[in-house]
Order: C-alpha cells, then sequence, then structure tokens
C-alpha cells in the first residue's frame, strides 16, 4: 500500500497505463485492419500450428483436385475413343452378315473387305489416340504410338497412377492388349482385332463362309472386351464424380477451418475495440484531469 | 537569561526556516529531476535539557532552533528491490525483443512462407507426374526448388545476420557498462572525500544511483552501501565495484558453440574479467540476454532450421535415388538435391538434375519411361508425418510458444518494476502537495519569528525609552 504518492512516481504510473491502454488499442487496431487475429506465430502458437497444418492440407486437397481434372481427362478421351471402336466393329459384325448371304458375287465381296480393311485402318488410328502427344494406350511407353502400322502393340504394360485422394490411387489407362486382344502369331484368327479384320478381309474375299461365321464371334469377344472397358471407365468416373464432391467439400470445411483460427470475429473485435477506445478515453480524460490538480491551485 | 536572548532566539527562527524554504525551494526545482531524492530539514530545538543538579542554572542563554541536518530520503530496501527488478526487466524485455526478430524471420501463417514454399514444391511434383513427358512441367519442379531453396537461404541468412546484429549489441552494451563502472567508482571517491571532509555528498550520490540503476538495467548487478557513504556493487560473487577500485568486463567473439550447434558458421560470444581472464558468471540484465542470444536461441533456431532443410534434402534424394529419368537406361542413381549441401544456407538443387529437366526421376524402376509412381510419391511427400511439413510446423510451434512466454514475461514484468519503481519513488519522490504544505509552514514560521522579534523590540522599547521617564 503506497500512502505517499509523488509526481514522479504519479506520472511514472500514468504514462505505464497509458501506454498499456494505447497497445491494447493499436492491438485491436490491426487486428481490425489486417482482418487476421493471428498475425504471427506467438499471437496464439497452438491455433497457428493447426492453421499450418490445415494449410499444407488445403494444399494437398487443392492437388488432389488438380488430378482428378486429370484422371477425368484421360477417361473421357479412353471412353470417346472406345466408343468409336465399338461403332466400327458394330460395323464390321453388319459387313459379315452380308458378306454371309448367298446373293454376293465375287466383285461385291472383294468391295466388302476393302471396306473391312479400311475400318481396321481406323480402328488403328483409334488406338493411336494421343493425349498431349502421349498414346492413351500404350501404357507408359514414351513413344508416340501405341501400335505401329501392321499392328503390333509397342507400348508398355506400365499404368497410369494418379492419386485422387489421400487413400486412393486410380488406374487411369487401359493398356492395347487389354482393349484391343492380344497378338497370336501362330493362329492369328484368334489374336488381336488387328489381326482378325486382316484374317476377316481375306476369308470376305475369298468367300470361306465358315471362318466368316467363326469371325462374327470373334468380333463379338472384341466388342465385349471393348464394352468390359468401357463399364469400367464409366465405373471409375462415378467414383471420381464421389471423390470430387468429397475434395470439393473438404475445401469448404478447411477453408473455413483456416479462416475461424486466422481471421478476426469481426462483431467481437468492434466490440472489443469500443470497449478499449473508451477505456483509453477514459483514462486520458482522468490523466488530465487529475495531473491538473494541485494545491497551489486553491493557496492564495 | 539576558533581555537580549529573545532577540537571538527569534534570529535563529528565522534563520532555520529560511534554511527549511530553501530546501523546500530545491525540492520544487527537482520535482522532474531523474533519481533526485528528496531533501528534508530537521529542526531541533536548542536550549538543551538542564538536568537537576547542585549547580545548574536556569537557563543558558542558548534558545530558539537550530537546522540540525538536512537528509536525503531514500529506503535502501525499496530501492535494492527496484534495482533487482530493474535487472530482471532488461533481461526479459531484451529477450522477447531478440525472439521477436527471430520470429519475424518466418512469416507464418502465410501464402509465401516457407510452409507455403512446401506445399508449392510437393504440388510441382504431382502436376509433372500427372504429364511426365512435359518439359515445361519439370522444368516448374526445379524452378520450385531452387525458389524453396532460396527461402531457406534467406531465413538462415536473416539468422546470421540478427546473430551478428546481437554480438554487436552485446560488445556495445558491455563497453558501455565498463564505463559505467568506472563513473560509478569515480563517484563513490568524491563521495568519500566529502563525507569525510564535511560536506554535502547527497547531489553526488543522487547521481551515483542513477548510475547504479543503469548498470543493474545492464547486467543486473547488486549494490550493497557501506561506509562513509561508500557502495559496493557486486556481480557473480564478485566486487565490480569496490570504494574506487573496479573490475572490468572484456567480451571476446571467438570460442565455438557447444554441440549440437558447434556446426554452425557461428562464433561463441564469452565475458571475462578484464584482470585474470575468468569467465564472469551468472551475468543478468541486457547484458545477460544478449549473451543467452548470441549463444543460444539464435544459434538454436539456425541450428533447427538446418535439420529441416536436411530433411528437405534427405527425403527428396532417398525416392528421388531410386526413380528413373526419360531416359530410363542412364537417368538413374541421380541426387535431386546437393546431398552434400544439407544446410538452410547451402542446400541447391544437385548437378546431376539442375537445369535437365528430363532427367528428373519420375518413373520407378520398374515402370515405363511415363511411369509417374516416384512423382506422385514426392508429392505425396507433404502429408508425411515425419517430413520436412511437419518437422516444419513443430519448429514454428516451439518458436511461438517460447516467444508467447517471454513476451508475457516481459509484460509482467513491466508491471512489477512499475509497481517497485513506485514504491520507491513514493518514498525519495517529491510531492508537489507536500511541499506546498511545507512552503506555507515554513513562510508562516518565519513570520511568526519575525512578529516575535517585533514584539521583543517592543518591549526593550518600552524599557528602555519609556520607562523611569518621571524624573526628566
Amino acid at each position: 500500500m503506497i500512502t505517499r504518492l509523488t509526481s514522479s512516481a504519479s506520472n511514472k504510473q500514468i504514462l505505464t497505463d497509458l501506454q498499456v491502454a494505447g497497445r491494447n488499442l493499436a492491438d485491436i487496431q490491426n487486428q481490425l485492419t489486417t482482418g487476421r487475429r493471428i498475425n504471427k506465430m506467438s499471437d496464439a502458437p497452438s491455433d497457428a500450428v493447426s492453421s499450418l497444418t490445415q494449410r499444407a492440407s488445403l494444399h494437398r486437397n487443392d492437388q488432389f483436385a488438380r488430378n482428378i481434372g486429370e484422371a477425368n481427362d484421360w477417361l473421357g478421351l479412353q471412353d470417346s475413343a472406345l466408343s468409336s471402336v465399338n461403332d466400327k466393329l458394330t460395323s464390321v459384325r453388319t459387313l459379315l452378315l452380308q458378306a454371309q448371304s448367298g446373293t454376293q458375287t465375287p466383285s461385291s465381296r472383294q468391295a466388302i473387305a476393302d471396306q473391312i480393311s479400311a475400318i481396321r485402318d481406323s480402328l488403328l488410328a483409334d488406338a493411336n489416340a494421343q493425349r498431349l502427344g502421349r498414346p492413351l494406350f500404350g501404357g507408359t511407353t514414351a513413344g508416340a504410338a501405341a501400335f505401329d502400322a501392321a499392328g503390333n502393340y509397342i507400348g508398355d504394360n506400365g499404368n497410369v497412377d494418379v492419386p485422387v485422394s489421400p487413400n486412393t490411387t486410380l488406374t487411369v489407362n487401359h493398356t492395347g492388349p487389354n482393349v484391343f486382344g492380344t497378338h497370336n502369331v501362330g493362329t492369328p484368327t484368334n489374336g488381336d482385332v488387328f489381326q482378325v479384320l486382316a484374317q476377316l478381309a481375306i476369308s470376305v474375299q475369298t468367300g470361306d463362309t465358315s471362318a466368316m461365321t467363326a469371325g462374327i464371334s470373334q468380333v463379338d469377344t472384341a466388342t465385349d472386351r471393348v464394352a468390359t472397358a468401357q463399364v469400367q471407365i464409366g465405373s471409375r468416373v462415378n467414383q471420381l464424380d464421389g471423390l470430387k464432391a468429397a475434395n470439393d467439400n473438404a475445401s469448404v470445411t478447411l477453408k473455413s477451418a483456416i479462416s475461424q483460427i486466422e481471421d478476426v470475429d469481426l462483431a467481437d473485435s468492434l466490440v472489443a475495440l469500443k470497449t478499449r477506445e473508451a477505456g483509453y478515453q477514459a483514462a486520458l480524460q482522468a490523466t488530465s484531469r487529475v495531473v491538473q490538480l494541485s494545491l497551489m491551485d486553491f493557496l492564495k | 537569561m539576558g533581555d537580549f536572548s529573545g532577540l537571538n532566539t527569534a534570529l535563529s527562527g528565522l534563520l532555520a526556516h529560511r534554511r527549511a524554504i530553501d530546501v523546500t525551494g530545491r525540492n520544487i526545482a527537482n520535482v522532474n529531476t531523474e533519481g533526485y531524492s528528496r531533501r528534508e530539514v530537521t529542526l531541533t530545538s536548542l536550549g538543551a535539557h538542564i538536568p537537576a543538579s547542585l549547580f545548574s542554572r536556569n537557563g543558558t542563554g542558548v534558545n530558539g532552533v537550530d537546522v540540525e541536518s538536512v537528509s536525503r530520503i531514500r529506503d535502501e530496501f525499496l530501492e535494492t528491490r527496484a534495482r533487482t527488478e530493474l535487472g530482471n526487466q532488461g533481461s526479459t524485455s531484451r529477450s522477447a525483443q531478440i525472439l521477436g526478430r527471430v520470429e519475424g524471420t518466418f512469416p507464418e501463417p502465410s501464402n509465401d512462407g516457407i510452409a507455403a514454399q512446401l506445399a508449392a514444391f510437393w504440388g510441382a511434383w504431382d502436376d509433372a507426374a500427372n504429364n511426365p513427358s512435359s518439359i515445361p512441367a519439370r522444368t516448374a519442379v526445379l524452378e520450385q526448388a531452387n525458389s524453396l531453396a532460396s527461402t531457406f537461404h534467406k531465413a538462415a541468412s536473416d539468422l546470421i545476420d540478427q546473430h551478428n546484429d546481437v554480438a554487436t549489441q552485446l560488445s556495445v552494451k558491455v563497453a558501455e557498462a565498463n564505463s559505467t563502472i568506472a563513473s560509478i567508482a569515480e563517484l563513490n571517491g568524491q563521495i568519500r572525500v566529502a563525507t569525510v571532509g564535511g560536506g554535502d555528498p547527497s547531489d553526488l550520490q543522487d547521481q551515483r544511483d542513477v548510475l547504479i540503476d543503469k548498470l543493474t538495467a545492464m547486467v543486473g548487478c547488486a549494490a550493497h552501501p557501506g561506509d562513509d557513504n561508500q557502495v559496493t556493487v557486486t556481480l557473480g560473487g564478485m566486487d565490480i565495484i569496490k570504494a574506487d577500485k573496479t573490475e572490468t568486463i572484456t567480451m571476446t567473439q571467438a570460442g565455438t558453440l557447444p554441440p549440437p550447434l558447434n556446426t554452425l558458421p557461428l562464433n561463441a560470444a564469452s565475458l571475462t574479467w578484464t584482470r585474470g581472464g575468468q569467465p564472469v558468471p551468472s551475468i543478468g540484465g541486457e547484458v545477460g540476454a544478449l549473451l543467452s542470444g548470441a549463444n543460444d536461441v539464435i544459434p538454436r533456431y539456425l541450428h533447427g532450421l538446418d535439420t529441416i532443410a536436411a530433411n528437405v534434402v534427405s527425403s527428396v534424394n532417398a525416392l528421388h535415388l531410386t526413380g528413373h529419368g526419360l531416359d530410363t537406361i542412364n537417368d538413374v542413381n541421380l541426387n535431386f538435391f546437393d546431398p552434400t549441401a544439407t544446410t538452410a544456407q547451402s542446400m541447391a538443387v544437385s548437378t546431376d538434375v539442375a537445369g535437365q529437366p528430363s532427367k528428373l526421376a519420375l518413373a520407378a524402376a520398374a515402370g515405363g519411361a511415363l511411369d509417374a509412381t516416384i512423382g506422385h510419391a514426392l508429392g505425396a511427400m507433404s502429408a508425411s508425418a515425419t517430413g520436412p511439413d511437419s518437422v516444419y510446423r513443430s519448429y514454428l510451434g516451439v518458436m511461438g510458444v517460447e516467444s508467447q512466454t517471454m513476451q508475457t514475461r516481459a509484460t509482467t514484468q513491466d508491471t512489477i518494476t512499475t509497481s517497485a519503481d513506485t514504491a520507491r519513488k513514493s518514498v525519495s519522490g517529491v510531492n508537489l502537495d507536500e511541499e506546498m504544505t511545507q512552503l506555507v509552514a515554513s513562510q508562516r514560521a518565519y513570520q511568526a519569528s519575525a512578529r516575535l522579534m517585533t514584539t521583543i523590540d517592543e518591549m526593550l522599547d518600552t524599557l528602555i525609552n519609556r520607562t523611569g521617564i518621571i524624573g526628566r
């Protein structure tokens, strides 16, 4: 208990108190002007660390969103290439049924055989479809094509795996043999779709009906392979849609969590600003009154 | 008792109260002088008590008042306490300042600190892995790596600058402390001369006390009053000032830091007694805080930063070495970061891959040229519990807590110091109301003494001029 108040002591005390009040005001002002509650680690160490963790998660989540875009792109391009393949195989089947009919002449069979050969070539183009200069069905090959002009697979069996969520890595490609069948040197009629079509063109040309009948089932097998791949693609696109929604959700959640930690609560801070402002003003006013007071005013 | 002794009594009153008014005037004049202790006049009544004895007579002929002493009002206990707190305040506020600057090197959480740079770096790996054949995407990885490395370089060189700054401040403070020690000792000598010679050393004492306050804030020493108004100042068990003898401090900056900090490119600062060269133990105040800043705080955080940089280098290289570049046959066993440059100051992209984006090993050994297993694995490093991000976050957490604690301590210490200072100033400081009261009292006493003199004069007038005039 201090019973004797001296001017230097009271001046110092007043100054210290005013400085504290002013500093409190400046703190809240700083928070309001930056809009941030945490401007440096020591403002709230544990909150700041948790905010940093959330920020890292948000970055990772944004990266997953980009990866999902990439994966969707891969799957979409493959799907359209495979749709085209599917259409072409259907027309081959129609042509084969036509060629089997007894009314065909050698010249009309030749025309059908030419069409089948043309379709085989355009299938080859589909099989070499590219994305950003990279063959869709070539696995992880660095080459520009999945199949050479003769229809031999020159890609590899590598998977294109894309991490799309913290726990999910999706294989987004189908390799050539997977979609178009395996090359068979011994029995080309039982080989990949290019071998089968080349053999069928010869069978149509020669009018070998039994080979044509066997060929239809080979074409059906090829169509099934393509359809299976398309179904897989469809289900992966579905899965990606779900993941994308979850990703968007996570992004919103993380952003709001970061904002809750880092940003000022405007209402709260404004109330605090008003309170501290009033406190500071009161301190100034009290000081101006008290400092003026002196016995000298009352002595004559 | 003579007839005229009353006049002397009145005169002694006039002189004493005049003196009291002088002292009050001096107090008022020094109301804002730093370190001024108020003076108080002690008056004593003359005409000593007469012991009853055979030959005792009534009155010695001397009556009235005398100024016994003009004393300097101070409470030594409160002074000691205030000084202790001054030393603590010097230390905590300086430590808080040093930590605040260290913390300022890492503007987190933000979009451009090391955390954001790391996130962008891992992201670049994922982007490149999504398009392994794209040279621009691979170049982006190298650019991000350079940017990350230069952020580390900047932080490390900031910390080294801070270390040098603190060492410079330390040498300046030590020099200031030494000159203060010399001044105090000189004042001690002058005070001794004044005291022994019967003079008034109180102004010199005020000056000396101000200097002792300063010295305490600088080095956290303790002062003990002694005979002849002398003060002995001790630091770490050593008398740095005894009478007019001094002991000074020498600062050298050539030692090595204790392990594991000894690998840093920083020299340890050390304080020794100029005479004898023994180390100065338990130094406090600002010098103590600066010493611990230079030898502990800053090196510790620089070492922590190095650990994070080394973690980045080793964890990226560990994966990168197992991968293949675009040329799967020749681009093998490549380091991404230079494995020999594992400090924050030196980390750099290795010459194996610098400027050669095609050599980035995105592909796993078993995959084809456009396999991206390693690339994606590096992208996933951001979530690793032992990876650089996580280590960096704990590093920042420790720094934040230490800085916050020190700030809180500094704020609390400010309050304590102010209250201790107020307590001592409430004793030694000048209160104007009190001085005004004193002034009025002394003035009235002076007037009354003058009135007494007039009265006695009139009495004598009656006696001398108007008594026995009948016969004239």
